[in-house]
């Protein structure tokens, strides 16, 4: 591997818990560098606002922090570093073991990072790829009970699978024999669970009240215009329910965009710019059921 | 001008004796207007679609199930009708299929221009309202309303429909007829 190339990057599954931090907005590229002192590893942060590299090796060297080292500088390992990194002919030189330990080490501070830009504007609320992996597609109109059980599943760690749950809420009255639930029982399945809620009906939520909950470690399912999200006619005017598992919130911080679990696309998680998903939202209302 | 016609609509559709009776999947039918006496009201039918789409995109229209009606302007909700109820045999929310969705003119339209031809029926209803509340004698007004109107409704609703929105309303569609015979 020649200086300078990427061995780590967002669409590798190596880099994975880089990505799910980021979300999206930071494109991290990891590459081998001479810190001056050792080999190690530089990061460089591609991000839609800004840009930063940082190098880590056996003693910190190198690196330049941009927005962190103004707002971070004195928490981070890296306030008094200064750039003097310089990329090696073959990062061959690096062992394997080398290699590995450093790459635990930095993931670990790259958590940090993340942990801490989280905290500023143009952040991720949420946690959209956490969370993906209790995504479960419906069989027939069971949006919001897939959506209830895969937060079920999360908070509980038992999945009851849609059938059970459909035929639970169908017994007690919260849904028809289609399987649509009734969205004043949006939400029974979850209490019934033993997960508090909190529901807004009344069209009273908001961005804001997005923000808030998702802040509050909340999970969220909302009402939304099936054919207003998917700009697609032939679903105009039917509702659906979807889980909202992150919110971007650009430097303003008003919400760029959503992402959601959405039982029609249970192949991954699906984001929208926030003004689709507002239209979509409207269509219900402004449905919102919180838990936790 | 605000489109007053739609925001009742929605506002109708989420009202909360609503939100126990009507799944979300349910979809609300474009309102005919019905007077009862002195009062105008607005009816509507409830129906569901299908979600699996056929080759031409579109997807399983169902039989209506249930007919509301609402006074206008107020938005006081006057009646829920289960139609199986009424007519004796139950009409499970996805039970028979009647029709597919969008229909050719609207299939050739993108969602916005969907959207958009559906504001128009709106305006070409509220338009209209005022004239049937009060049975306006026909006019040449009155008549390019109707036909504006007309046209319209043939553009957005179902043709798959039609029927049941005739039923929501005989003594509209024949005001409607009559007109346009002038």
């Amino acid at each position: 591997m020649k200086a300078g190339e990427t061995w780590m990057n967002p669409a590798n599954a190596e880099n994975r818990n880089a990505g799910e931090r980021t979300f999206g907005i930071i494109e991290p590229c990891w590459a081998v560098c001479d810190t001056g002192g050792g080999y190690g590893l530089q990061l460089h942060l591609h991000h839609q606002y800004w840009s930063a590299s940082v190098s880590w090796g056996d003693y910190i060297l190198g690196g330049t922090m941009g927005p962190f080292e103004t707002e971070y500088g004195d928490k981070t390992p890296f306030a008094e570093t200064t750039d003097t990194s310089q990329h090696v002919e073959d990062a061959e030189l690096l062992s394997p073991e080398r290699r590995a330990a450093l790459e635990k080490r930095i993931q670990g501070m790259s958590d940090n990072i993340f942990l801490k830009s989280d905290a500023r504007e143009g952040k991720v609320l949420g946690d959209p790829e956490g969370d993906a992996k209790y995504l479960h597609p419906q069989t027939r109109d069971t949006c919001a009970t897939v959506a209830q059980e895969g937060i079920i599943e999360k908070r509980t760690g038992v999945d009851h699978g849609e059938e059970a749950l459909a035929q639970e809420a169908y017994e007690k009255g919260w849904t028809d024999e289609a399987g649509g639930t009734y969205p004043k029982d949006v939400g029974n399945l979850l209490e019934a669970h033993g997960i508090p809620t909190q529901r807004w009906t009344d069209g009273s939520a908001s961005a804001e009240t997005l923000k808030e909950q998702l802040s509050q470690g909340k999970d969220l399912i909302a009402g939304v215009d099936m054919g207003a999200l998917y700009q697609d006619e032939a679903y105009a005017g039917v509702g659906h329910a979807v889980w909202v598992t992150g919110v971007e919130i650009a430097p303003a911080g008003q919400i760029s965009s959503v992402t959601i679990n959405d039982s029609n696309h249970p192949e991954s998680p699906q984001s929208y710019d926030y003004a689709t998903f507002k239209t979509a939202w409207d269509g219900s209302n402004r449905l919102l059921v919180a838990a936790g | 001008m605000p489109n007053q016609l739609k925001a009742f609509c929605d506002q109708l559709r989420h009202l909360p004796a609503l939100q126990s009776l009507i799944v979300l999947e349910d979809v609300l039918s474009y309102p005919i207007p019905y007077r009862s006496g002195e009062c105008l009201t607005l009816r509507f039918f409830f129906f569901s679609r299908g979600q699996e789409k056929d080759a031409a995109g579109t997807v399983a229209l169902y039989r209506p199930h249930v007919r509301v009606s609402a006074s206008y302007p107020e938005g006081k909700l006057l009646e829920f009708m289960d139609l199986g109820f009424e007519s004796g045999a139950a009409i499970p929310r996805c039970g028979e299929i009647v029709g597919r969705y969008p229909h050719p003119a609207m299939a050739v339209l993108s969602y916005a221009e969907a959207q958009a031809q559906k504001t128009a029926y709106f305006y070409a209803l509220q338009q209209l309202l005022p004239l049937y509340a009060e049975s306006a004698a026909p006019s040449p007004e009155t008549l390019s309303l109707v036909k504006s109107y007309v046209e319209s409704f043939e553009r957005v609703s179902e043709p798959a429909f039609r029927s049941y929105y005739e039923t929501l309303s005989p003594q509209f569609f024949a005001w409607i007829k009559r007109t346009l015979a002038l």
